[in-house]
């Protein structure tokens, strides 16, 4: 085979491969008949899903999904990849849901959510005595801050940013990385000033690594619900999981679990969760 | 076809600027890797054993390495030893560090290919070892090198994708910016998959013409 048809063939594989539908994940009927819910998660965001030493997938969202899942005579299985890769892999329909999804409006028009399990704030961590001593956007103009990439909380700096360019300042230079322990060695390391990510996460982080006196300095644009997130071609789905949780709020799980995993509980919104834009 | 064409031209600006970062990275990884791997070359067939020995050394230590491994060890661990590169930094010396040994050995294996007759015969017209290397060795040598180094070459250009990974904003990382705005990733990692394609191929064109080129005395007898 020359060059040239093997040129076509690449192409039209390509744009074969662009024009395909993503088949869909199960709807709740055929989740039901191969009796799992198949979870993508990527496991490094302690206290919301982590690995405990065992190298089994815990946290406050995995019980939460476990207990639903067993209400609902499912059983649990996890697909384990890095966060960039669970938004496209939900849409393709790789699996079932994925949970600690920030809300937000941009997503829903993509995915839906099933009714939060938590809400987040996003806060800045900084090396205590560092050139970071305030929140504020404008305390960080032209400094570097380490983020999670394709997160909500690079989205929303990202967002800041634009403000600040507008009103002459100089942005704030974001590095992007998979996970965020990577955040915070960039933040030990010197190549970053700062960290914006969820709090609780920050906060866990922070009694972690005693070693590098990490602070957070304070809070950072408004909060958002968390939610799982789920392919829009199962809104049965959706709606089972929704009421679900809906049943372990009623019954006091998710407030215990709350008080297990962040040491104090949140308000959560029931409908209308959906912000604008 | 016509969202994908849009979110393309949306962000046009940024996906430009992501593939000219990558080129750049691969054009001066290839750069630093050659010239690493020459001197890796040279310091292999140096007379001192010692030297040798450590050239053994650090090509069976690289060779054993995974070059994400090698990437994480640069650009996290190394700032605790006092070494802080910057992301782009950490990368060129992760593919520098990776593909020298592997380009060492193509350059020491065309080197080997080269009659030893020749070299005598030029030293007996009284060439020294200087010319000896330029006029008899070398054009020989780069013309047997020369399909080995494009393959390392393209090897190299695809792995400037691993470096997104530690912040650098080359193509993928752009790429992946982009899907998590547009939530459109069959189209969107498709056409960016044309677009290396396009310009990998572009790349081996290039290199089979100046393999062509350097190669033009074996056709000039026939």
């Amino acid at each position: 085979m020359n060059l040239k048809s093997l040129g076509i063939l690449a192409l039209a594989a390509v744009l074969g491969a662009s024009a395909a539908v993503p088949a869909g994940a199960a709807s709740l009927k055929d989740v039901k008949a191969k009796g799992t819910l198949v979870v993508g998660i990527d496991p490094t965001f302690s206290p919301f899903e982590f690995t405990d030493s065992t190298g089994k997938i815990v946290g406050y969202d995995p019980e939460i999904i476990e207990a639903a899942a067993k209400n609902l005579g499912l059983k649990v299985e996890y697909k384990v990849m890095p966060f960039s890769g669970i938004l496209p892999a939900l849409i393709a329909g790789g699996f079932d849901i994925t949970p600690t999804l920030n809300v937000t409006a941009e997503r829903a028009k993509r995915i839906d959510y099933v009714v939060p399990t938590a809400t987040s704030t996003n806060a800045v961590l900084a090396i205590k005595g560092g050139k970071v001593a305030s929140a504020d956007i404008g305390a960080l103009s032209g400094l570097t801050c380490a983020v999670k990439q394709t997160t909500q909380p690079e989205q929303m700096m990202q967002k800041l940013n634009k403000e600040l360019e507008a009103s002459g300042k100089k942005p704030v230079e974001l590095l992007g990385f998979e996970t965020i322990d990577q955040t915070i060695v960039a933040l030990a390391d010197g190549r970053a000033q700062c960290v914006v990510d969820d709090k609780s996460v920050l906060v866990e982080a922070v009694g972690k690594r005693k070693d590098l006196a990490l602070v957070v300095v304070g809070d950072i644009g408004g909060s958002t619900p968390i939610g799982w997130g789920v392919n829009k071609a199962d809104a049965d789905l959706t709606a089972a999981l929704s009421a679900e949780v809906a049943k372990l709020k009623a019954d006091g799980t998710i407030k215990k679990l709350q008080d297990k995993y962040f040491g104090y509980t949140m308000e959560l919104p029931e409908k209308d969760f959906i912000p604008a834009q | 076809m016509h969202d994908t064409l849009a979110v393309f031209i949306e962000y046009g600006p940024q996906f430009l600027d992501g593939l000219a970062e990558t080129i750049w990275l691969t054009l001066l990884g290839a750069l630093c890797a050659l010239a690493a791997a020459v001197v890796l070359q040279a310091a292999a067939a140096s007379p001192w054993r010692p030297l040798r020995a450590l050239v053994r050394l650090y090509t069976e230590l690289i060779l054993g390495l995974p070059i994400l491994v090698l990437l994480y060890g640069i650009y996290f661990v190394a700032p605790s030893f006092g070494l802080r590169l910057s992301a782009v930094a950490a990368g060129i010396l992760t593919l520098t560090l990776y593909y020298s040994p592997y380009m060492a050995e193509a350059i020491r294996a065309a080197i080997a290919a080269i009659p030893a007759g020749q070299v005598e015969a030029g030293n007996a017209i009284g060439f020294g070892w200087f010319a000896v290397a330029r006029r008899i060795v070398l054009p020989q040598a780069a013309a047997i090198a020369l399909p080995a180094l494009v393959g390392l070459l393209i090897g190299l250009a695809k792995d400037t994708a691993i470096l997104s990974i530690i912040s650098v904003k080359e193509l993928s990382y752009i790429t992946k910016q982009v899907v998590s705005r547009t939530f459109m990733p069959f189209e969107v990692w498709a056409g960016v998959a044309l677009i290396y394609w396009v310009c990998l191929t572009a790349l081996e064109v290039a290199m089979r013409r100046l393999e062509r080129h350097l190669t033009r005395h074996r056709r000039a007898v026939s």
